[in-house]
């Protein structure tokens, strides 16, 4: 019994984290956008990491409080995460030639090395360098999935209302043969809720989990199904059957449930491809 | 103060070497669409060298430096066979999936082996200040052997990269597959070598950004070959004489100086009058 | 079946019982304490305390890096029974935090009875002086490798069997008997057991830690020099005193506090970012100029960079294990030590 009220936390958080993300991942890989969110959480965690420091500075050496989850990094986070949405919006132009994703990348790149320079000159706790990697599925409590689901709730909400206007953007993102008014705007307001729901995603997963919910989930939907509606389904199923396994399996062989979780979101794309390959043939 | 910096003519003498090949295969790379990829390639290489301790072999063996090759170019192999006429799942999200699994897997062994910690990707790190001539040599002979494979096909490899934004193959899928293959071994046992000198990010800025820089204002293979190169190895130089003079940490600064140069650009682009 | 059959085998089961009731009794009364420690430095020294009484397990194996460790569930179920919790008590343990909270054991969190802060009371190396902040320490709070250096380890003895007889009062004699022979046994180890004989422990270490042993030891006693009679780790790490050697990270402060040895320089002070340019040219025409001859590397690290800088500057790297159990034949605090002499020792010419 103690394993059941071990894991239910967990469990709900994760499906939490797969429903989001099955979403925005069938748009990331429509876009082709496919390393964005670490880029977005490594910008956001950039915006906390000069937070902490603008802090430290202010206050002298008050070095215990473990500033990370102040309401003032949040704030920094979110206003990172707004400058790059707007920067990726803005770079969507028929003047660009070459693919955003080329610039996704080096931001990512300079937002973590910049990290490590100002961390370096101007921070004293050596926080972030080993940072969010896994994350801590199994440590979260109900107050951070209570804040992951209203977060979802609201994201989710957004999307719901405009859907039509979501789909069609990131339909015909590459092509670029949408005639909308304010594409820009939309593709902003895209990538900052986006965003938002990352930073809330990445303190509960860490980083590796929240890219394999966005990824490995919407790839085997987009194997199964071509309808927005039946991949989402399809994604959050599966989704929601490999977390009770990949969790159960993590308590028994005593290893991290993340690293679990993927490998065996892995074996089922595998499954995927080589049944739809036999389909065709 | 010449002497003093004279220390610092192998680190600069391996960015002109690394510039160089990784500018000619970052176009290749940007034409493709497949960023990433060296990320993933670097997170393979150290699943393989972690496989290889697991199998007993000593740190600093040879035996070791096999198992990263070897298993990089596996996983590589397999990588270029999924090229198909139709793909339901493009290949960067291919390759985000690998890299997306090898890290779980490095997680998992992680803990299994003394210092595990050191292969996961975040914390692979590498100073190119500390380089010495004889690794430069051994990379000079490694790339001019790629290099005379690449002048070889050179067509060829063009050829595909170019037709890869494009729905139509440019040569017959089996064709198309070995020349693949042949690509992207050269190009994993660049990373293999390479990552471990400079550290990851600065391989994956040398790698997109002089590209990017240059891809901006023109499609010329040319052009954006001789470019990037320039920018590149200008970039590093540059970067090495300001962490010198601002007591900056060195790669963080090359990558900084040589990412907001294309993001500085792309704006200009933006703003220009078309 | 007979009246007196029926009487017999009752009382049989009613004594039986009784003998297995009083079994039981002595059983739960006497159940050994669940300890579990950060480090496995920590457990083997409160093993030596509380031998039998206790079961003592840790967390962070010998090889790993002691500031990152990924979570395992066992972690948080082991802590959820446990009784005693020793840490640190600086900021190095940052992966506990979600540990503790997680295992909701009242009796080990920060403040309980059962959490044990071993630094309490170590003379604490490094500490960032307010305002300064250009070194940008890593560890605002000072060096907190604190295993390294033995002298440490008598007072770590003494708060862990703080904690002890705190929690467990009924044995408080038998803990600090046994404390007592652990810290007269590091002692001995240190200084040789004559010295011990002659000066007292207690004094030794004071005049160690104060930096006024040496001078002392030049003093006549019965005929001859008191440094004539020194042992233990002391004496055969005078071959390497005052010796100047380079360190990867600064993992071993108090090592070469105790031992005299003179770090000079760090490659990489701050894990996970690398030296810039200036701090390059300044190592290499450091270990030149002051012709030194190796770089102590913890053997958590990986192998490539201090290969790269061997190959750069001709120094040696030489990778030592930073705990207990860190290699195969080392499974406690003394074995420990006497392996990193030795291998000093031998490498230091």
């Amino acid at each position: 019994m103690e394993i059941l009220e071990f894991m239910l936390i967990p469990f709900i958080a994760c499906l939490l984290l797969i429903g989001s993300n099955v979403y925005f991942g069938i748009h990331v890989l429509k876009r082709e956008i496919i390393f964005i969110d670490i880029a977005l959480a490594q910008i956001a965690a950039l915006g906390g990491a000069i937070a902490m420091v603008i802090q430290q500075t202010m206050e002298g050496s008050n070095a215990h409080e473990h500033s990370e989850d102040s309401f003032f990094s949040y704030a920094f986070s979110l206003l990172f995460c707004t400058i790059a949405a707007i920067l990726f919006s803005l770079l969507k132009n028929k003047k660009i030639k070459i693919p955003l994703e080329a610039l996704i990348g080096i931001a990512y790149a300079v937002a973590t090395a910049a990290a490590v320079i100002i961390l370096d000159k101007g921070a004293g706790g050596d926080v972030h360098i080993h940072d969010m990697l896994i994350g801590s599925i199994l440590w979260v409590g109900w107050d951070q999935v209570l804040k992951l689901a209203i977060t979802v709730g609201i994201i989710g909400l957004f999307h719901v209302i405009f859907r039509k206007r979501f789909f069609a953007l990131s339909d015909y993102y590459l092509t670029n043969d949408i005639k909308y008014k304010n594409k820009s705007l939309w593709d902003f307001l895209f990538y900052f809720s986006f965003g938002i729901l990352i930073v809330q995603a990445v303190q509960v997963g860490g980083i590796l989990t929240v890219f394999a919910f966005l990824i490995i989930p919407a790839s085997i939907s987009s194997l199964l199904a071509s309808r927005w509606y039946s991949r989402i389904l399809i994604g959050l199923g599966i989704g929601g059957i490999i977390t009770f396994l990949g969790l159960y399996f993590s308590w028994e062989l005593d290893v991290p449930c993340s690293p679990v979780i993927i490998l065996f979101l892995g074996i089922v794309l595998l499954i995927s491809l080589v049944i739809t390959r036999l389909k065709r043939n | 103060m010449l002497d003093n910096l004279l220390f610092l003519s192998a680190p600069i003498a391996a960015c002109i070497l690394f510039a160089g090949i990784l500018s000619y295969f970052g176009n290749h790379i940007l034409s493709r669409g497949i960023i990433f990829i060296d990320i993933a390639i670097a997170q393979i290489a150290a699943l393989g060298t972690m496989i290889g301790l697991l199998l007993g072999f000593a740190e600093e063996s040879f035996s070791i430096d096999i198992a990263s090759y070897l298993f990089t170019l596996i996983v590589i192999s397999a990588f270029a066979l999924t090229k198909f006429k139709k793909q339901r799942i493009s290949q960067e999200a291919i390759i985000g999936i690998i890299y997306c699994i090898g890290l779980a897997v490095a997680l998992l062994l992680a803990e299994k082996i003394p210092g595990g910690s050191n292969y996961i990707s975040k914390t692979i790190t590498g100073n190119i200040l500390w380089v010495s001539w004889t690794q430069v040599f051994y990379c000079l002979l490694l790339f001019l052997g790629i290099a005379a494979i690449h002048l070889y096909f050179r067509k060829q490899f063009v050829k595909i990269s170019d037709y890869a934004s494009k729905e139509e193959l440019a040569y017959s899928l089996k064709r198309l597959r070995l020349y693949e293959l042949v690509f992207y071994i050269t190009f994993g046992v660049v990373i293999v070598k390479t990552v471990p000198i400079a550290g990851i990010f600065l391989v994956f800025i040398l790698l997109v950004a002089p590209t990017t820089a240059i891809s901006l204002f023109t499609n010329n293979w040319k052009k954006r070959l001789i470019w990037s190169w320039i920018i590149g190895f200008l970039g590093s130089v540059i970067g090495i004489y300001l962490s010198y003079s601002f007591n900056i940490s060195n790669g963080p600064c090359i990558v900084c100086l040589l990412g907001i140069l294309v993001f500085v650009l792309a704006f200009i682009k933006l703003l220009k009058k078309a | 079946m007979k009246k007196s059959t029926i009487k017999y085998s009752v009382l049989v089961t009613l004594i039986t019982l009784f003998f297995i009731n009083i079994q039981q009794k002595s059983a739960f009364a006497k159940a050994p304490l669940k300890i579990i420690c950060s480090f496995s430095d920590y457990a083997t020294i409160a093993q030596n305390i509380v031998q039998d009484k206790g079961v003592v397990e840790f967390i962070a194996s010998g090889e790993q890096d002691p500031h990152f460790v990924p979570p395992k569930p066992s972690f948080a179920m082991r802590l959820k029974k446990a009784d005693l919790w020793i840490t640190t008590g600086m900021d190095l343990e940052g992966w506990s935090t979600t540990l503790l909270d997680k295992a909701r054991n009242k009796k080990i969190m920060d403040g309980a009875i059962g959490f044990v802060s071993v630094s309490d009371g170590i003379n604490i190396l490094h500490k960032v002086e307010k305002g300064d902040r250009t070194e940008g320490d890593v560890h605002l709070m000072g060096n907190p490798h604190i295993t390294t250096g033995p002298l440490n380890w008598k007072h770590i003895a003494h708060n862990i069997t703080i904690g002890l007889m705190k929690v467990d009062p009924e044995n408080a004699d038998f803990y600090e008997q046994n404390r007592d022979a652990f810290c007269h046994k590091v002692d001995v180890s240190l200084f040789g057991e004559e010295l011990v004989n002659i000066l007292g422990g207690e004094t030794l270490s004071n005049m160690l830690e104060n930096k006024t042993l040496f001078t002392f030891l030049e003093r006549d006693y019965t005929g001859s020099k008191l440094s004539n009679k020194l042992g233990g780790w002391l004496k055969k790490a005078l071959p390497f005193r005052d010796k100047k050697i380079v360190a990867y990270h600064k993992n071993w402060a108090y090592f070469s506090e105790t031992f005299g040895l003179n770090i000079i320089g760090y490659i990489e002070p701050k894990p996970g970012i690398p030296p810039s340019a200036k701090h390059v040219q300044h190592m290499i025409n450091l270990i030149k100029e002051q012709d030194i001859k190796i770089m102590l590397v913890a053997s958590y690290f990986e192998k490539k960079s201090p290969q790269m800088i061997e190959e750069k500057t001709g120094i040696q790297a030489l990778f030592l294990p930073l705990f207990v159990n860190g290699i195969e034949e080392v499974e406690n605090n003394f074995q420990l030590v006497d392996y990193w002499i030795d291998q000093i020792n031998k490498n230091i010419k």
